[in-house]
């Protein structure tokens, strides 16, 4: 898959006063392909908004380098293949979204009769036409997310970056906006999301990076992060308790609920001992899959382990 | 178009928050009082009474000496309140949240600083263009003779400004909000440009041969704002002008001050 994002060691440095100085990232490297919805998660102050700040050329790398769409960070032309979501932004409060988005729409490189049909487009998807002719200044956040989505989707970006997109959008426009990423995604365009709302990174999501303290410390798909390796769920059809003491001493039982039996094993060959022994024991097996975490616990498991 | 759509938002900021009605009812009231001025009193009299008692010369010189009055101090009054409407207007894009929006758009940092300082000075040249047309207009009309040089002194006055909004742009930067440009601009403006501009009698207080050379050296390296009012006047009195230093000094401290702002923006983390 031809890269989108690619990231070499970047670090990033600010300083607290003249001798002090704090480390934002530790060197991050990272490569996220085209069409992707890549998703970053972390504590406040992990260094997620700083990353994206980055790739945008909003703020400076220390050291270390990369490349967005092919071209170096920070590199002006690309932005015109960009679009952005930042967290808490603020438009010109004087602005209706109408003039918002044709205001940035021109900044953006558009213009004539393309600007204003994109514009209607825009407001349009984002359900806020109704709101068009108002001041920016009476909106609610909700509100704001939208014509802040809206902006971001406004020049066909090849790469959207969406920095807490559903902050404080009630569940409608969440599910909403859920629909228009995965529309995107379609067509190809490459969605780096910022998110703290876990279960939604989770329902959308290609590939999940966690950061904490300015690293990247666990990368991959949802699957891969929310799945406990030695843990099974086994369900069977009936009482539990026979299949409990054909188990017996084969496999450690985790926990039991209603008719799912978690059990921990060694290996594949070991949880097919059990399923023989549930077997021979005339039990009928609805199902044995792996047990996953929600990405919840997995994220909570994962940073309580790396502090 | 990219700096042409950030001018055109600099006008309509500049509308929204009140600053050109502010401008507008300025205006106004300046070329009322203009018009009360010339209408009583000591101007009156001489228009109505005495013009045909003087040589034309002499009347001619006496009403360029109003024009020049009226001039000063519209000069201070334009500064201060120029300044002040506009020092605000960078540190406005500078807020966290908006800066981002504009530096993800395929705009060079350059740019957008460019296109608000020129939406700036484009406001205040509107600003400055009504006020001495019309205080022109009725001056001219009141005295019945019709100087271009009150016209021609309207450019300086522009070119003061712009001078001293360098110094505003350069806080703006630093310091993300307006407080710091205005006080020091002001500072600069009422107190220093004035206490070097007649730095003769400053050299009074001392005879240190050191300290002399440094006032010389911030005489020659600041802004000479007292130097182009007196520029200005002396467009209205058709005098000689006999330096353009205080012009040309000024356009370098301009273009370095601006020049230095832009360097800052162009590696500022936000």
């Amino acid at each position: 898959m031809e890269n989108t994002i690619h990231l070499d060691m970047l670090v990033k440095e600010y300083s607290k006063s003249r001798r002090a100085k704090t480390r934002a990232l530790n060197g991050v490297s990272l490569e996220v392909g085209r069409g992707e919805i890549f998703s970053l998660l972390g504590p406040n102050g992990a260094g997620k908004t700083t990353l994206i700040k980055l790739l945008l050329g909003i703020a400076f790398p220390t050291s270390g380098g990369g490349s967005l769409l092919g071209k170096p960070l920070g590199d002006t032309s690309t932005k015109s293949r960009v679009g952005y979501l930042p967290e808490n932004h603020r438009y010109p409060n004087y602005l209706s979204g109408e003039q918002a988005l044709r205001y940035f729409a021109r900044l953006s490189g558009m213009s004539g009769g393309v600007l204003k049909s994109r514009a209607s487009e825009m407001l349009m998807l984002v359900n806020m036409q109704e709101w068009s002719k108002v001041k920016i200044r009476k909106y609610s956040k909700g509100m704001m997310q939208r014509i802040g989505l809206a902006q971001a989707m406004l020049n066909t970006p090849d790469i959207i970056f969406l920095d807490e997109p559903t902050d404080g959008v009630d569940p409608i426009g969440r599910k909403e906006i859920r629909q228009t990423l995965i529309q995107l995604k379609e067509r190809g365009t490459t969605i780096f999301l910022n998110s703290h709302l876990l279960s939604e990174v989770e329902l959308i999501s290609d590939r999940v990076a966690i950061m904490n303290k300015g690293d990247i410390v666990k990368i991959g798909t949802v699957k891969e992060l929310t799945n406990t390796n030695s843990e099974y769920v086994v369900t069977v059809a009936g009482d539990i308790a026979p299949a409990i003491s054909a188990i017996g001493t084969l496999a450690a039982i985790v926990s039991t609920e209603k008719n799912h039996i978690i059990i921990r094993v060694d290996s594949i060959h070991h949880l097919n001992t059990v399923a023989d022994a549930l077997r021979a024991a005339s039990i009928d097996i609805a199902e044995i899959a792996p047990r996953r975490e929600t990405l919840e616990q997995a994220f909570l498991n994962l940073l309580e382990k790396v502090d | 178009m990219k700096i042409l759509a950030i001018i055109t938002d600099t006008f309509r900021e500049l509308l929204v928050r009140k600053t050109l009605i502010g401008f507008l009812v300025f205006n106004v009231l300046g070329l009322v009082g203009i018009a009360i001025f010339v209408n009583t009193g000591s101007i009156a009299s001489v228009a109505t009474n005495q013009k045909q008692t003087m040589t034309p010369e002499l009347y001619e010189k006496i009403a360029e000496m109003f024009e020049v009055a009226v001039m000063s101090i519209f000069y201070i009054v334009l500064i201060f309140i120029s300044i002040f409407s506009t020092a605000s207007v960078i540190p406005s894009v500078l807020e966290k949240g908006t800066i981002d929006l504009y530096l993800s758009k395929p705009l060079a940092r350059w740019e957008l600083l460019f296109g608000k300082i020129l939406g700036s000075v484009l406001v205040v040249a509107a600003n400055v263009g009504v006020f001495m047309l019309g205080a022109w207009i009725i001056l001219s009309i009141r005295l019945g003779t019709w100087n271009t040089g009150f016209i021609e002194a309207a450019p300086v006055l522009l070119f003061a400004f712009i001078v001293l909004y360098s110094i505003v742009v350069v806080f703006n930067v630093i310091t993300r909000s307006s407080a710091v440009g205005i006080i020091v601009t002001y500072v600069h403006f009422m107190i220093i440009s004035s206490a070097l501009a007649n730095r003769d009698k400053v050299f009074s207080f001392t005879d240190n041969k050191f300290w002399r050379g440094v006032i010389d050296w911030v005489y020659y390296l600041l802004p000479q704002s007292a130097e182009q009012s007196h520029m200005a006047s002396a467009f209205i009195m058709h005098n000689d002008i006999t330096t353009w230093y205080p012009i040309w000094a000024s356009s370098i401290f301009a273009v370095v001050m601006f020049a230095l702002a832009g360097w800052m923006f162009q590696k500022k983390d936000f």
